[in-house]
């Protein structure tokens, strides 16, 4: 209840504080399933994406956020009290699906940046096989999301925030074949892996 | 840093010049300046010709080819020990706890990957083909060998990103028979 609470404080303090910063732009708010369990897979522009798209998002989102980020206790405290948990990136990390999984079979949200990292140079960049993988073995709908604005006011190589509005745009949600078998899920990954990104890009389906 | 997305310039080709002049990126071959502009715009002025502003994905794509060598100095630092990671009485998973910075001198060969300490804490080889993954993390850049422990690098004066697909292609020209499908979370062959 308390963590609950925390949550929508900091859903709450985002939104007030970028509201002066130039303000967010919400679309298809529709698209996100009022109940039961999905994935969520957002482009990744900026520092900027997980803060709001949290914010907006009506729905709670449990996100995977890279390890090094846990290593400070302050940040670690955070990161857990907004339903985060850790993904070692440099190796198969089998705790990071557990939990992804988990989480899902609790009835929850769960959003995963696609590309693994902020964007360099503002575009979209290619998937991270990981995460096609793990949305063909949890066979709940995917629900792609779009930022667009976040670069343009904190891209990767500049230490200066700077006012922009940004949109976030919920597109129509889509279910891909839920596949028990690892060789049947490795034959769709190439075809899922298309069906999410052509989501994604600027312009993609939007519902 | 301009210089960690444009790792050469722009306007000469020349690899690795960009250097904080008066807090302003300059070239130091040809004296072309960067900015930031509108956005995340880049505005480049070069003496005698003016200003000219473009995208970040626009200045990307004039680029010099990357090469699949090099030198560079760099902090280097090597994931220590591990430490699990609870949130309200669940195990959620493991963390790295790195040691701390070294400064030296990294190098790609055709072969391998030679980290030598300036301090005379001597040096670390990662072969090409121990190496299991090559990971950006913000502006450092991690890699991973089989049995060995995670090691972030910081680039002094040049950029993580430039290393990044520096690595990416020497190790392409090494397995140079097969193709390699991703890099992370461990590098796959097809």
């Amino acid at each position: 209840m308390i963590r609950r609470a925390r949550y929508h404080f900091y859903r709450w303090l985002a939104r007030s504080l970028w509201s002066v910063m130039g303000g967010v732009e919400v679309r298809g708010l529709e698209n996100v399933p009022k109940t039961g369990a999905f994935i969520m897979i957002a482009n990744h522009q900026s520092f900027l994406d997980p803060i709001l798209v949290q914010a907006v998002c009506p729905r709670v989102l449990h996100s995977m956020a890279k390890s090094t980020q846990f290593g400070s206790p302050f940040f670690r405290r955070l990161l857990t009290q907004l339903y985060s948990f850790p993904v070692r990136r440099f190796e198969v990390d089998p705790q990071a699906v557990r939990q992804v999984l988990r989480r899902l079979a609790q009835g929850n949200g769960v959003i995963i940046y696609i590309e693994g990292e902020r964007s360099w140079d503002g575009q979209l960049q290619a998937p991270r096989i990981g995460t096609v993988r793990i949305a063909l073995k949890a066979g709940v709908p995917i629900v792609p999301v779009r930022v667009d604005g976040a670069y343009d006011a904190w891209p990767r190589w500049h230490r200066k925030i700077r006012r922009n509005r940004i949109r976030i745009e919920f597109r129509e949600a889509f279910r891909l074949p839920h596949l028990e078998s690892r060789e049947e899920r490795e034959q769709h990954v190439p075809q899922a892996a298309d069906r999410i990104m052509s989501a994604l890009r600027p312009g993609g389906r939007r519902g | 840093m301009i210089r960690d997305l444009l790792w050469g310039c722009v306007v000469c080709g020349t690899m690795e010049s960009l250097r904080e002049v008066d807090r302003i990126e300059t070239c130091e071959q040809c004296g072309a300046r960067y900015r930031r502009a509108h956005g995340a715009q880049i505005a480049v002025e070069v003496d005698g010709r003016g200003i000219e502003t473009r995208s970040a994905a626009e200045w990307s794509g004039q680029l010099p080819p990357v090469t699949p060598t090099g030198t560079a100095e760099c902090l280097a630092r090597v994931a220590e020990s591990d430490m699990q990671v609870t949130g309200y009485g669940e195990y959620l998973g493991r963390v790295e706890r790195f040691g701390n910075f070294k400064f030296g001198q990294v190098e790609l060969t055709e072969q391998a990957l030679i980290f030598r300490a300036r301090d005379g804490e001597g040096s670390f080889e990662w072969p090409l083909s121990e190496l299991t993954a090559v990971q950006p993390s913000s502006t450092s850049l991690q890699i991973k060998a089989k049995r060995r422990p995670v090691v972030s690098f910081k680039f002094v004066d040049s950029s993580s990103r430039l290393w990044e697909e520096r690595i990416q292609l020497a190790l392409r020209q090494h397995y140079s028979t097969r193709e390699i499908i991703e890099f992370q979370p461990r590098i796959s062959l097809r």
